[in-house]
């Protein structure tokens, strides 16, 4: 990955958290959890766009990793949601 | 500039961009495409109703604020407006049926209106519209039901004390007479009340429903009717007051004529008092011991006792079931009817408390958690007040009620509540008593459900499959990588030598011994190299070693062989490279243009 691909990927995403971020704004419905698991698709859209077949620059792997934490928050707050469904 | 200059401009411009979308690379592209994307996003977002805030904003069908409709969406008025209209139009005909006379008329119509409002407040709770427009009218017109249901009662109230008038009158029931006199004073207070709050509605009812272009013609008509109502029962009651004296007197008059007129008189002691307090009520007749002496508090029956050796007669009443303010008290002995004795009753703040025990009714599966909820009512100053109902609500909804015991004390149940975590109280609102309302302090609860228990097995799991979510996600890229030929180290290399011009058998041969003991990928990978390397041995000073398997089959282009080796250098990019297993026809393919190739080329004959 060349550094213009990695700066237009950071862009990319950047862009995604402000839209994400400015319809919450608007719907008045500021969710953190929700905001975290659009960040967290964004991301790995974003990851998997920029991966190459045959080799891992060094900040590929790492931003894996961030992945990688954030499927375990999803995996948590997947549960808190249907913790919260099943006391209704 | 000449057009003749442009060209050339033009051409180089048109070159670069060319240049530029062939170094695009394909995750770029899909990071262009996020742009549409996020556009179209916009677009399905914009006809969200929330994002806007003009005045006129529920103008067209695709923007709906509600709060310009003062939270009153369009499906929910859909529902509500009719039973909004129909219970404006319900009033008219009670107020109406009770001007004209007609109580049982009146009656049916007050049932419908009831119906009406019912069937209200039940869409109002369903569509949880509490905070809007229509639950301020729903607030609203359950107290005009009430308001109606007290005039009919009140009506029906007055009609009664006609009876009782007529019947005391022939009967010669002086005190009792009086009784009806004072009940009908305290009964047009009540009405007038009554009226107040229902005229005094008015205003906010009319303007809330004109919001919403409903008709309320009936409903204001049904206002003037209750006024009708009001001044002609008003009306009634003060020819009442104006005639009944002379009555009593009439009576007493004859019954002093007879000898049956006792000097009587009467107080209260003391003449203040609250709620568990007691009241001696007494006073002196004078007439042969045990005689009847009755004891009216508000025109209503008190009590009966009899009078002492001495003439004097004594209750004791003790303060509970009678609203706070001053009342007026009197005692009769046949004729004789006492002065009339004020006393008052002042208002006391109570206390009530809560201590709740939990216990499963029904099943481990089938639970029916039960609330045992108990407590004392006392007012301020310790007084246990008994025999009132206690509510017990949960979540602020009434649950269940349960009434105080001598001592105060009050046992409910409160069964079959929600798993979660609930709050409690206890209200206690007085009916006729001289008492505040009070609430007592909140007790929170954790109903048990199997989620509750099954909650840690479920975050494990959850975190369980994330981990190994994570796990694989970030293993899938070395599990691709992790082809046997790279686990294992090959062996190494054959030395195959070859003779200046070999002849096909000769190149079959050295291709089977590249290829032996060895999988497929590195029988391809040998056979790219062995050529590449007789290539650069046939080509002195061009360095052939050094080029990519492209540049390699780019360079012999012209050569009669070129789509044997250009054939080979693609099996090889896509085993070597692309990382993918070679199939039979790859390694067939490899091996015959291997040959062809090295048993053809002939050197710089070759281009």
């Amino acid at each position: 990955m060349n550094p213009r691909s990695r700066v237009t990927v950071v862009v990319v995403l950047l862009v995604w958290c402000l839209v994400v971020a400015a319809f919450m704004l608007l719907n008045r419905a500021l969710d953190l959890e929700v905001f975290f698991v659009l960040v967290l698709i964004g991301m790995l859209v974003l990851v998997e766009l920029a991966d190459t077949a045959t080799v891992q620059p060094g900040h590929l792997r790492r931003v894996k990793y961030v992945v990688a934490a954030g499927v375990l928050v999803f995996g948590w707050i997947v549960a808190s949601k249907v913790m919260e469904i099943l006391a209704r | 500039m000449t057009p003749s200059d442009w060209w050339p401009r033009l051409a180089d411009r048109l070159a670069a961009l060319r240049g530029t979308a062939a170094s695009l690379r394909r995750d770029r592209l899909a990071a262009y495409a996020l742009v549409p994307l996020v556009l179209a996003l916009l677009l399905v977002f914009a006809g969200q109703a929330l994002l806007y805030d003009a005045a006129d904003a529920a103008r067209t069908p695709y923007h709906e604020d509600v709060r310009v409709t003062g939270g009153l969406s369009r499906e929910d008025g859909a529902l509500v407006l009719p039973e909004w209209a129909s219970s404006l139009n319900a009033t008219g005909p009670v107020t109406l049926d009770i001007k004209l006379g007609d109580l049982d008329a009146a009656a049916a119509s007050l049932e419908a209106y009831l119906r009406s409002g019912r069937s209200l407040s039940g869409l109002v709770f369903r569509l949880d519209a509490s905070e809007t427009d229509v639950g301020e009218y729903n607030g609203l017109n359950s107290r005009n039901m009430q308001s109606l249901l007290q005039l009919l009662n009140q009506t029906e109230e007055f009609d009664r004390l006609e009876t009782l008038e007529v019947q005391y009158r022939d009967a010669g029931d002086a005190a009792n007479l009086r009784a009806v006199q004072l009940r009908g004073e305290e009964l047009r207070a009540a009405l007038l009340a009554n009226y107040a709050g229902y005229a005094g509605r008015r205003d906010d009812v009319v303007n809330l429903s004109e919001r919403y272009d409903l008709d309320t013609a009936a409903y204001e008509q049904s206002v003037l009717d209750f006024q009708a109502i009001v001044e002609a029962l008003t009306g009634r009651q003060e020819a009442r007051a104006a005639a009944l004296p002379a009555e009593i007197r009439e009576i007493q008059d004859a019954a002093r004529a007879v000898g049956g007129l006792p000097p009587i008189t009467f107080e209260v002691v003391p003449a203040r008092g609250g709620y568990g307090d007691v009241l001696e009520m007494r006073g002196t007749v004078s007439a042969p011991a045990g005689t009847g002496v009755t004891i009216f508090a508000d025109g209503r029956l008190l009590a009966g006792v009899v009078s002492g050796a001495d003439g004097r007669f004594r209750f004791p009443y003790r303060v509970e079931r009678i609203e706070a303010g001053r009342h007026a008290a009197y005692a009769s002995a046949g004729a004789a009817i006492s002065e009339d004795a004020a006393f008052t009753i002042d208002e006391r703040n109570t206390t009530l408390d809560l201590a709740v025990s939990l216990e499963n009714e029904g099943w481990l599966v089938v639970p029916n958690w039960t609330a045992y909820c108990t407590g004392v009512l006392e007012t301020e100053d310790g007084v246990p007040v008994r025999d009132v109902p206690v509510e017990v609500d949960v979540e602020e909804w009434w649950w269940n009620d349960g009434t105080t015991g001598e001592d105060g004390a009050y046992r409910v149940n409160a069964t079959n509540l929600e798993p979660g975590r609930q709050n409690l109280t206890a209200w206690f609102y007085p009916d006729e008593e001289p008492l505040n309302w009070t609430v007592s302090a909140p007790v929170e609860l954790e109903v048990p459900s199997l989620a509750g228990a099954l909650a840690p097995l479920l975050y494990l799991a959850g975190l369980g499959l994330a981990g190994l979510g994570a796990v694989l996600y970030l293993r899938r890229r070395r599990a691709g990588e992790a082809v046997p030929a790279r686990a294992r180290a090959p062996p190494p290399e054959p030395v195959v030598e070859l003779p200046p011009a070999p002849t096909p058998e000769e190149a079959a041969a050295a291709a089977d011994l590249l290829g032996a003991g060895v999988d497929g990928r590195e029988t391809i990978t040998r056979l790219y190299r062995r050529l590449a390397r007789e290539l650069d041995s046939r080509h002195p000073r061009e360095f052939l070693q050094s080029f990519t398997p492209r540049e390699l089959a780019a360079r012999f282009a012209a050569a009669p062989w070129s789509a044997e080796l250009a054939a080979l250098v693609a099996v090889h990019e896509r085993v070597r490279y692309a990382g993918r297993a070679p199939t039979e026809e790859d390694i067939h393919l490899a091996r015959e243009t291997f040959i062809r190739v090295i048993s053809e080329s002939e050197g710089r004959a070759d281009g």
